[in-house]
């Protein structure tokens, strides 16, 4: 088993960069997932790690080995390719088999593992079918299976799931996870899926633009987005994240404002940058937001645009807000106001979030010297600060 | 890996492969007009006839300039017919005349020793030219090279022979030039027997290797890039990842192009006669050494007058390319993959 390294990679190709500067560490068996948009170099990222592209700067480690240049079949890794890409001139035993018989294994010792992996697979009635008679759900787990026949200690996918279809991703998402348990392999899974990333991950990595926005446990980014990109993009629906500016008062508080008249208290302490008003991106889950009760003075004032249907526990108000979208979840069965009229609304202020609006960054700035998780360090930093509000 | 031919096997594969047809394309009761019925009669009869009647103007110039001379030439085996009228009919009498000519057995030998060569040789040289162009096509740099390679097939052969016979001469040709500077022996080449069938698949190999070329470069591009990566990451390399996933995938091109080169060598002719002299009256030489089935035709044909000969020897030619390409199509079952 491995702990993998990236250390400060950067790729770029002729027109754009597509991995800048990015350095993790993955720990032995972790369940380790990038995500990002479309674009934002995940799968450079992979190839990178696979030996199918080499850096252009920046080492790969596995363990102590240092593998920036060797082969692929030197590196010990298996990959679950987007489209599978399966041999369609194999059987489905054959493809299994391929890697170990490339490597000249002995044929009773092929056949035991190719019969083993099957067996766990589900892909015993299948052995002898190639790949175009095969569904998708079939071909992702013949792509699994052939992945791991080696045991590599490294498997890496690449969006196995986004063939798809959505009940079948999510029994798989549950089943690759459970996989994952069972054989301990270090994996390294990409997806631009954010649901998809959060529900099965020890740990995520968000990417924007082929950097590293924040790497941390699921919990701690949502809770906790280091920077506004990850606020938005991660949770579902998203962030609310709106222009404000914020004063910081003598006892640490902030008081923020964003020119609707309205201004409200975070709690801090938060860090004293600055005397003046510091531009900010005001951020707020739909969650965090509610209808102002009776007797309760409004945080903020909205025009309700939408109403829509939620899970069925809820309901989601789509509301404007200054020109600025605003979505807000509420239990059903609440009293909800007419379409087109003005709804007071107020604000969870232990939940809100401030990132700096020039840098996007989670306010205050993280001010430990960035080491190789830089990321973390950023966002724990917050984290400290807030929790030690909320003992004190 | 395992029995893949056992009977109950192969009839499970069947059952797979029916159960993908979808259903509204499945045979039906009734023959394929039966889908139209309920439509009314009219549109059962009109379709089929207006059918035939779009195909007619293709069909009809294939008829008046393919299958007509062509049963006309076969026809034509089985008489002696002479340019001053007089037709006799005579069975296999032509036949027997010709396979008691030890020159046309002869002509038989040498034309298979054409193919039996140039098949491998073409195969080999088109698709090692194609997987290093493919490298250049990575590297933006492969398409003046391709296009280089290419430019010789769209010569036309009856003027390129005559630069080549100038090149293959043992005095002054380029050929002997740059033996003798490698350090080898000087060859007669056209004029010497044993050298002037190497020396005419020398020239077919210059002149047709480049559109093989293309044709493999094609077939490498339809195979799908992550295929080969998945395999380099299953620890394939060199000359194993050629041989277990690039060579079967590209078996439909190999194919194609082997009955291609098959076909067109067994039939060459312009080259043959151009390079040996037919044009001042020999072709074919020196000693019949280049004499294959196609030039014998011609020269019995057009040199002797011998019309119904020359047709017999052409309806022999056809039989045995049927006979080849038949055969080929059969092996090809076993080895060639389509996806
Ligand atoms: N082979 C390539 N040639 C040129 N640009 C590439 C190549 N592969 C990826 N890119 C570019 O690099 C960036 C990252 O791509 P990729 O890693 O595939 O993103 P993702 O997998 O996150 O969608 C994109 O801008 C993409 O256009
Ligand atoms: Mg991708």
């Amino acid at each position: 088993m491995v702990m993998v390294r990236l250390d400060a990679v950067s790729k770029r190709f002729a027109d754009a960069a597509a991995v800048t500067d990015l350095t993790i560490d993955i720990a032995d068996g972790e369940f380790f997932t990038m995500v990002g948009p479309s674009g934002c170099g995940k799968t450079t990222l992979l190839r990178i790690l696979a030996g199918l592209d080499r850096p252009d700067s920046g080492d790969v480690w596995f363990g102590d080995r240092r593998v920036t240049d060797s082969d692929p079949g030197a590196r010990d890794v298996g990959m679950v390719f987007q489209n599978y890409a399966l041999y369609p001139h194999l059987s489905v035993s054959e493809n299994l088999a391929f890697g170990l018989r490339v490597r000249h294994v002995r044929r009773t010792e092929v056949q035991t593992r190719v019969a083993e992996v099957a067996t766990l697979l589900d892909l015993q009635a299948l052995l002898h079918r190639r790949p175009k008679q095969l569904s998708g759900g079939q071909r992702q787990r013949v792509a699994l299976g052939r992945a791991i026949m080696r045991r590599p200690h490294l498997l890496l996918m690449d969006e196995p799931l986004s063939n798809l279809d959505a009940v079948l991703r999510e029994r798989m998402r549950i089943e690759l996870r459970r996989f994952h348990d069972r054989l301990g392999i270090t994996t390294i899974y990409v997806t631009h899926d954010q649901r998809e990333a959060t529900s099965m991950s020890d740990r995520v990595m968000v990417m924007n633009g082929g950097r590293a926005e924040q790497v941390g446990t699921p919990g701690e980014i949502v809770r906790h987005p280091r920077t506004a990109f990850v606020a938005r993009f991660v949770g579902q629906p998203p962030m609310n994240v709106w222009r404000a500016s914020m004063t910081i008062d003598g006892t640490g508080d902030a008081l923020v404002s964003d020119g609707s008249g309205l201004r409200w208290t975070v709690p801090g302490p938060w860090r004293r940058a600055a005397a003046g008003p510091i531009d900010v991106w005001i951020g707020v889950r739909p969650h965090d937001l509610r209808l102002t009760g009776p007797g309760e003075t409004a945080d903020l004032t909205a025009t309700l645009d939408v109403v829509e249907a939620g899970t069925g526990d809820d309901v989601l108000l789509h509301c404007r807000h200054r020109d600025q979208g605003l979505v807000v979840r509420v239990a059903t069965g609440q009293r909800i106001p007419r379409t087109g009229g003005v709804v007071d609304l107020t604000l969870r202020s232990d939940r809100v979030h401030l990132f700096d609006a020039g840098t996007g960054i989670r306010w205050p700035a993280a001010t430990a010297a960035p080491n190789s998780n830089g990321a973390v360090a950023g966002s724990l930093a917050a984290d400290v600060v807030q929790q030690g509000r909320r003992h004190g | 890996m395992t029995s893949e031919t056992s009977p109950r096997r192969h009839a499970e594969r069947l059952a797979i492969d029916r159960s993908v047809v979808p259903p509204h394309l499945a045979r039906r009761p009734g023959g394929p007009f039966a889908l139209h019925r309920g439509r009314g009669r009219v549109t059962t009869l009109v379709r089929p006839v207006l059918g035939y009647l779009l195909v007619l103007p293709s069909l009809a110039v294939f008829v008046i300039f393919f299958y007509l001379p062509a049963a006309l030439l076969f026809a034509l085996a089985f008489y002696h017919w002479n340019v001053f009228g007089t037709t006799t009919f005579r069975g296999f009498g032509n036949f027997a005349v010709l396979f008691n000519q030890p020159l046309y057995w002869q002509s038989l030998l040498t034309t298979a020793y054409f193919v039996v060569v140039m098949m491998p040789l073409t195969t080999l040289v088109a698709l090692a030219l194609a997987l290093l162009l493919r490298e250049g096509v990575r590297q933006a740099r492969g398409g003046l090279a391709r296009s280089l390679i290419f430019l010789p097939h769209v010569t036309p052969i009856i003027a390129t022979s005559i630069i080549w016979a100038w090149i293959f001469n043992p005095q002054f040709g380029l050929a002997n030039f740059v033996f003798s500077h490698l350090g080898l022996p000087r060859l007669g080449w056209l004029e010497d027997p044993a050298w002037s069938m190497p020396a005419v698949m020398l020239y077919t190999l210059w002149h047709s290797v480049g559109l093989y070329t293309v044709l493999f470069l094609a077939g490498l591009l339809v195979i799908p890039e992550q295929v080969v990566e998945a395999a380099r990451v299953d620890g394939a390399r060199g000359f194993a990842l050629f041989r277990r996933v690039i060579w079967p995938l590209l078996s439909p091109t190999t194919f194609l192009v082997l009955i291609l080169v098959s076909v067109n060598t067994m039939q060459a002719f312009s080259q043959i006669f151009a390079l040996t002299g037919g044009a001042v009256g020999r072709g074919g030489g020196p000693a019949y050494s280049t004499s294959t089935d196609a030039v014998l035709i011609y020269q019995t044909a057009f040199t002797y007058q011998h019309f119904s000969l020359a047709a017999t020897m052409s309806l022999i030619l056809f039989v045995i390319l049927l006979a080849i390409t038949i055969v080929q199509k059969k092996l090809s079952s076993r080895w060639v993959f389509y996806r």
